[in-house]
């Protein structure tokens, strides 16, 4: 009985979803998306003296994560068994806080954490479901390079300094490098309106828009070499990827 | 074949819309005049008006200069100013005059003693203020060229053209009310040599015959006076910068700074020392955000670090120095530039040291530098050996300072971060980047130790003695082929 209702409902899927492919179609080599998703940096507390009791980061940000902008490029350069294409991303991340006074109570006076993230990505995009079975659904992975670009301004909006007792200066400008990984899934909206997406396709060249939501891992700390920062998270991402 | 026959007709069809909009463009000529600058001069001190449409002056001896222009210029052109309805009386020449031939621009100056005396007493709205509507009008005239086609011969016509300008529109407001006192906040919050200071905003208090404009036009100068240093001549004086707040021009913020300066070095210190001096902040139980409770201290605007020109009803007083107490008060002055009777209550505050993220971090024991030295980093592992500490300095004093240098740059910063991580992937390839980099640190040291001429002078012996050497050795390696 369970088998045969699972059949059923294996047959209705396919009967929804199995149209043939579009002859016409005009070839797809590349993937652009725009994406949100939360970031936070706590990960840099962690990395300090717990029994000093002062986390920077919570103390002036607060602890909630904030919006991270990302846009990207993606080129196939294999395209079979689903495709494999080399990706380029960057985007922006902000956060601001009060600076601290001596006592530890927040001041008026503003600082701000600002990041540009530059990605390399390796992508994995298993599209052979959709193109074989019009599943309007496909899974991916990524792995690649990140150099984080970083600097924070002080109450002035000036680059941040310090002044160490040994009278050595450090300004709060800097990069971080690492690596990530992520995983994900698309959702086709061409599925939602066919037509639309033909349409879309012949006028403009762009073969389907996607929804899509990504988790990332992100271990940026400079590969443990040197002094770096912890700015590692796992976060993830959504928006919005035209495949042309 | 169609399409043979089309192609002519459509390219006549273009000729012909080119010309008929070109003639309709040429023949169409408009004059239109434009009041570019109002400045007002007033006791010998001249300002710039931020309306060309409304204008406030305090006193009727304010001389008020109107610069204006045409769009296109004229070969001959009237100019009119019509003291308009507003006042209650029928249109009437004010003043008139001539542009220069074929100049686009002219000015004309006027006070409002002299609208006064052409409107005897009707446009008196009270004692104190009263106001007026001037309209400016143009009549332009040119000689315009036509150029027509009879037959096989063009025929050149001339006709002369008239045209009279629209309208434009100032409206003066004769303004001596003072605009009321302003109330301070009495919790102001210290910052890092600042303070962040609120009080109520004032309204406009002008009530002419002419409608209100919108937005306020309402500004604010704050005062603040060293109440008690506590021995703060040895704590740093920082530059007073203007606040983001501050809406003035460049000039009266170098005012600001002048007197900053001038208040510092007759209130606190006589050899103030370097910016990095730690300062001791006395405990002040209860000084910030105290009224002082003699409120009525006469205020001597030569005593006060002063800013003016603030558009909001906050300001972050900045450029104080931390550890002494201050004093602070605000006047509201209004559009015609007058100012209220009075100083407003005192508040007191002490700036005080803030911690930015980058201190807090850092004093927390965070051990990020900051910085992009990546294959150097990697090669001589750690960013503050000498080496690496060399060619940063190397980057920021000498190749900073070179566009060829800054474009350097920006590729190593594109290139050098994979390399770097490629490196320290791959220690045992470091001893060779040393040897590569090492050349490049020694002719580093050369150059801060010796100068630029010098390690030219040596670089270009390297060069030549590596050339001569190539050379040597490609003409032995043939010697010894045969």
């Amino acid at each position: 009985m369970k088998s045969s209702l699972l059949a059923c409902f294996a047959a209705i899927l396919f009967a929804c979803f199995a149209t043939p492919a579009n002859a016409e179609e005009s070839p797809k080599n590349f993937t652009l998306h725009l994406g949100f998703g939360p970031h936070s940096i706590n990960a840099i507390d962690d990395e300090l003296d717990s029994s000093t009791g002062t986390k920077p980061v919570s103390d002036v940000f607060g602890t909630g994560p904030k919006l991270m902008f990302q846009m990207g490029l993606e080129y196939y350069v294999w395209q079979g068994f689903g495709s494999v294409g080399i990706e380029g991303a960057s985007g922006f991340w902000h956060t601001s806080g009060k600076g601290l006074r001596e006592d530890g109570t927040q001041s008026k006076d503003s600082t701000t954490f600002n990041m540009i993230p530059l990605k390399l990505s390796a992508v994995y995009r298993f599209s052979y479901l959709q193109e074989e079975w019009a599943v309007p659904l496909v899974p991916f992975a990524k792995f690649g390079f990140d150099y984080w670009i970083w600097w924070v301004l002080n109450q002035r909006d000036d680059l941040a300094r310090f002044v160490d007792d040994d009278g050595s200066s450090s300004k709060a400008l800097g990069a971080t490098y690492g690596l990530h990984v992520a995983y994900g899934l698309m959702f086709n909206l061409n599925f939602i309106d066919r037509e639309l997406g033909r349409d879309f396709d012949q006028s403009a060249g762009v073969n389907g828009t996607y929804l899509y939501i990504e988790g990332v891992y992100n271990w940026l700390e400079d590969f443990k070499i040197g002094d770096s920062w912890n700015l590692s998270t796992h976060t993830f991402l959504a928006g919005i990827l035209f495949e042309f | 074949m169609q399409r043979s026959v089309c192609l002519p007709r459509i390219l006549l069809m273009a000729a012909c819309s080119l010309a008929i909009i070109c003639w309709a463009s040429m023949s169409a000529w408009a004059v239109n005049v434009n009041i570019d600058e109002v400045t007002i001069e007033i006791d010998d001190e001249s300002y710039t008006s931020d309306d060309v449409e409304y204008i406030y002056v305090n006193s009727e001896l304010a001389e008020i200069t109107l610069d204006f222009s045409l769009d296109e210029s004229s070969e001959d052109a009237d100019w009119t100013l019509t003291l308009g309805a507003s006042t209650n009386v029928s249109d009437q020449e004010f003043q008139s005059g001539k542009f220069a031939t074929n100049a686009s621009s002219a000015s004309t100056s006027f006070t409002p003693r002299d609208v006064n005396v052409k409107l005897g007493d009707q446009n008196a709205a009270g004692d104190l203020v009263y106001s007026f509507k001037l309209t400016l009008q143009v009549t332009a005239t040119t000689t315009e060229e036509t150029t027509t086609n009879d037959g096989d011969e063009d025929v050149t016509t001339s006709e002369t053209v008239t045209n009279t300008s629209p309208t434009q529109t100032i409206k003066i407001v004769v303004d001596r009310d003072p605009p009321e006192t302003p109330t301070l906040d009495s919790t102001p919050s210290s910052g890092e040599n600042s303070v962040n200071l609120t009080w109520e905003a004032v309204e406009r208090s002008t009530s002419g015959s002419i409608e209100e404009t919108e937005g306020s036009f309402m500004r604010y100068k704050v005062c603040a006076r060293i109440i008690d240093d506590f021995g703060a001549s040895s704590s740093k004086i920082l530059d007073g910068d203007a606040d983001d707040d501050l809406d003035e021009s460049e000039t009266e913020t170098v005012e600001y700074e002048q007197e900053i300066e001038e208040v510092v070095e007759e209130d606190v210190a006589e050899s103030a020392p370097e910016d990095d001096t730690e300062v001791e902040i006395p405990d002040f139980p209860g000084v910030d955000g105290d009224e002082d409770t003699s409120s009525d201290v006469e205020i001597n605007e030569d005593d006060c670090i002063l800013r003016t020109g603030i558009t909001s009803n906050s300001y972050r007083f900045d450029g104080l120095t931390n550890g002494v107490v201050y004093g602070f008060r605000v006047k509201a002055v209004d559009a015609a530039r007058n100012e209220s009777d009075d100083w407003s209550n005192e508040v007191t505050a002490t700036p005080r040291p803030v911690s930015d993220f980058w201190e807090t971090y850092k004093e927390a024991g965070g051990k990020e530098k900051g910085g992009f030295c990546f294959i150097a980093t990697a090669a001589f592992e750690g960013y503050d050996t000498p080496e690496v500490l060399t060619l940063r300095r190397f980057r920021d004093d000498v190749l900073a300072r070179y566009e060829l240098g800054i474009a350097f740059i920006s590729l190593y910063y594109r290139w050098g971060a994979p390399a770097g991580a490629w490196l320290d992937e791959h220690p045992s390839l470091r001893p060779a980047a040393r040897a590569a980099l090492s050349p490049l640190v020694w002719w580093s040291r050369l150059y801060f130790a010796y100068g630029p001429t010098a390690a030219l002078l040596v670089l270009l012996a390297a060069c030549m003695l590596l050339g001569g050497a190539t050379i040597g050795f490609r003409r032995f390696g043939k010697e010894a082929g045969r």
